[in-house]
């Protein structure tokens, strides 16, 4: 049986990964499968974490979550692709009208 | 049967509300001239139900309600220390008194609506004109058939709409609409003083029916002695006051000094409205509304004697400020308003049926002498002024001949209408119980002086407009049949209208009139008792007074040429054509100070509230502006912010829980 904190380690990376992703990559597709990417570090944190307490409810948050991911990757990719329609890029820096 | 007998006269006003409706609502798409013929035999059938009601109410000695009535009001009353609900009806009642307005009223409005088919032809509102003359009939019969003040109160109010929506007829020029917003204007000053009186009214008597608080006086009153049933005593202050307010609201709807100066004005509106309203009819409300209380001015006589003073200096300023005018309608309007001082005169000495004599005679004259103007107006394409008439007698020979049947009869020369009445009322004011001898003797003598004038000044009018060479550049051509048989008619009338109401000294019995009203409108006890001679001699001297007016006014133009108009170039003419300067002295003293407050308001709202309110908004604004920097529209910049946060959150968690 692999250890917990293999578990906890992988997660971290992956959410570090997600991280400096979302924060150096440009469009707006790359920027949100990097915030999926950390989503799911924060999913197998919590079932390795389920797992070495022996219980069950965080492993059915996870469900949870993973449903609400993909609603969330339904409206968040519509919204992409309204914004492409509008504008001739998905470059977040250039879509800045909100700006105050 | 019995239920027609007590209802019937109540359709006077319906009918013609009825025609207002229709014609306001179907009018447009009428031919000329459909709307005035429907308008006017609306109105003849309103006349019918007045001929009616009056053969109903003469031999009757209390007045006929109608049965058809509905709580219309909500009223408390306290009866005996409790709060008792006493709802006020809607309803009318038909007297000898009221009996004789609605016949003026209906018998001259139907004369001028028949007139007026033939003035207003080829008017764009033809059926609007007509439909607010409806209009006013209705309201002014609610008017006087009104059981109670608050239901007086709508007719008040109605004839006072009626009256702005007509002054204001051709609203297209400014000039106009402004003469019909002062009317509005100044008749709400009125309109306020006669709420407060019929608050007070209801203060004092619980109710606000005008039957049950003239009644309540009791049929005699003897002075300073009596308590009256209610417990309201001769001359008390409530009643004096109640009294003065009345006669401030009417003093505002009959053009009475200080609130006299609408009237010139009003004469912005078609000719037929100001010898319907501003001459035979709507302006008399006041004269009637104080013979209608009669019962609370017979016990007033300090109000009274007001009542007799103002009407007694409305009458000199009024004739003083005929003289010198240019406009052919403006003449006739002081003369209105110096006419309206006589009735004030009558009804404030005690006389009332003296006052509703002379309504009815110079309903007559007066309508008589504006429907004229108006056929010389007419048929002179809109000229007014004076000194563009002149020779008309051979070119408008009918109009010339009534014109002259109503400048004899308002001058008062025997025997015909303004002869009489106008004997009644300086008699009266020479035997009036209230203010004294000497302020009676004072007001006849004043009464006397404008008779002289009101002579001089419409022989002027007449020899202005009819005598001498023509003077103007038009082409002068007398009015269709449809305008002179009216005129002729009033002529009639002018002439021999002076009848119901002969003196005392031609027999006991021969005043018609005065027996008539002695049960709706009884004179006011303690009028001095003159021998007949001195009756005689007064009747002389208003009769020389008149003759001279007349003679000393053809003198003057002879003396000074009919194209100068007597007077014009004089300091005299001038303050008297600008009316001894009443408008100018409101001007200063009324005008100028509201808009120098109002001036000082706007600078205040200016300057201080909205610059108060700007800096709270703009202070708002930038606060909101310096913050809204963070939103930089970098979502990169969110996320770090966001991880950041988040970073140190779970860092002050650790650190707490190793800690």
């Amino acid at each position: 049986m692999v250890e917990t904190q293999y578990y906890i380690a992988l997660a971290a990376i992956l959410f570090s990964i997600g991280a400096v992703g979302f924060l150096t990559r440009r469009s707006a597709i790359q920027m949100f499968l990097c915030v999926e990417l950390m989503l799911n570090a924060a999913n197998l944190a919590l079932v390795a974490f389920s797992r070495a307490w022996g219980d069950l409810i965080a492993q059915s948050a996870v469900f949870i979550i993973l449903t609400l991911a993909a609603a969330e990757v339904a409206i968040g990719l519509g919204i992409i692709v309204a914004i492409f329609k509008k504008r001739p890029t998905t470059n977040v820096d250039v879509l800045s009208s909100l700006k105050g | 049967m019995d239920f027609l007998n007590h209802n019937l006269f109540a359709l006077m006003p319906v009918l013609p509300l009825l025609g207002w409706l229709v014609l306001i609502v179907w009018g447009k798409n009428m031919k000329e001239p459909t709307p005035g013929i429907i308008a006017s035999s609306l109105v003849f059938l309103s006349f019918v139900l007045a001929i009616v009601g009056f053969v109903q109410v003469s031999p009757m000695k209390e007045p006929l309600l109608n049965t058809l009535r509905w709580d219309f009001l909500p009223m408390w009353v306290l009866e005996k220390g409790q709060l008792v609900s006493k709802p006020l009806q809607f309803g009318f009642a038909l007297d000898h008194l009221s009996s004789i307005m609605t016949l003026i009223i209906t018998g001259i409005g139907f004369l001028i609506h028949v007139f007026a088919i033939g003035y207003m032809q080829h008017d764009k509102g033809f059926s609007r004109f007509f439909a607010y003359l409806n209009f006013f009939i209705g309201m002014m019969l609610i008017l006087v058939l009104a059981d109670s003040y608050p239901v007086l109160f709508i007719g008040w109010e109605g004839v006072g709409v009626a009256s702005y929506l007509l002054i204001g007829f051709w609203y297209t020029d400014r000039k106009n609409s402004d003469a019909a917003r002062k009317a509005f204007i100044v008749n709400r000053i009125g309109d306020a003083f006669l709420m407060l009186g019929m608050f007070l009214l209801f203060m004092t008597f619980q109710t606000l029916n005008i039957h049950e608080i003239n009644s309540s006086f009791g049929s005699v009153v003897i002075p300073n002695v009596t308590t009256i049933s209610t417990g309201i005593a001769y001359g008390s202050p409530p009643l004096e006051l109640a009294a003065l307010f009345l006669l401030l609201g009417a003093a505002g709807k009959s053009a009475q000094l200080p609130l006299s100066t609408w009237l010139p004005d009003a004469m912005a509106g078609p000719t037929p409205v100001s010898a319907l309203i501003h001459a035979a009819t709507m302006v008399t409300a006041g004269v009637y509304l104080v013979a209608r209380s009669h019962g609370i001015f017979a016990n007033a006589p300090g109000a009274s004697s007001w009542v007799m003073w103002i009407g007694a200096l409305t009458a000199v300023y009024g004739a003083l400020s005929a003289i010198a005018q240019t406009d052919i309608k403006k003449i006739l309007a002081y003369s209105t308003v110096s006419q309206l001082g006589y009735m004030f005169i009558a009804v404030g000495s005690g006389a009332y049926w003296v006052g509703i004599f002379h309504v009815a005679t110079h309903a007559f004259f007066k309508a008589l002498l504006f429907l004229s103007s108006g056929s010389v107006i007419h048929a002179l394409d809109g000229e007014q002024d004076v000194r563009q008439m002149g020779g008309l007698r051979e070119k408008l020979p009918t109009t010339h001949i009534v014109s002259l049947i109503g400048t004899l009869a308002i001058a008062g020369i025997i025997p015909l209408a303004g002869f009489f009445s106008k004997d009644a009322i300086l008699s009266s004011a020479f035997t009036s119980p209230f203010g004294g001898e000497f302020s009676g003797y004072l007001i006849w003598a004043i009464g006397l002086i404008v008779a002289f004038l009101t002579a001089g000044y419409m022989w002027r009018w007449y020899t202005l407009v009819f005598l001498g060479t023509y003077r103007g550049h038009a082409h002068p051509h007398e009015s269709s049949s449809v305008m002179t048989i009216p005129l002729w008619i009033l002529a009639g009338l002018s002439v021999v209208g002076g009848f119901i109401g002969l003196p005392h000294f031609l027999g006991k019995n021969v005043n018609w009139l005065e027996h008539f009203l002695e049960e709706a409108a009884p004179n006011a006890i303690g009028f001095r008792e003159i021998p007949i001679w001195g009756e005689a001699i007064l009747i002389a001297l208003a009769l020389a007074a008149a003759i001279g007016g007349i003679l000393f006014s053809r003198w003057i133009i002879a003396r000074d040429g009919a194209k100068s108009a007597g007077w014009i170039a004089t300091p005299f003419g001038n303050a008297s054509r600008k009316a001894l300067f009443l408008d100018q002295t409101y001007d200063v003293a009324v005008s100028a100070p509201a808009k120098f407050v109002s001036e000082q308001l706007e600078l205040a709202d200016t300057h201080g509230l909205d610059r108060g309110i700007g800096a709270i908004a703009n202070g708002t604004v930038e606060a909101g502006a310096s913050l809204s920097v963070w939103q930089s529209g970098f979502v990169r910049a969110y996320a770090v912010a966001v991880l950041l946060g988040t970073a140190i959150l779970v860092g002050y968690l650790a650190l707490r829980s190793f800690a």
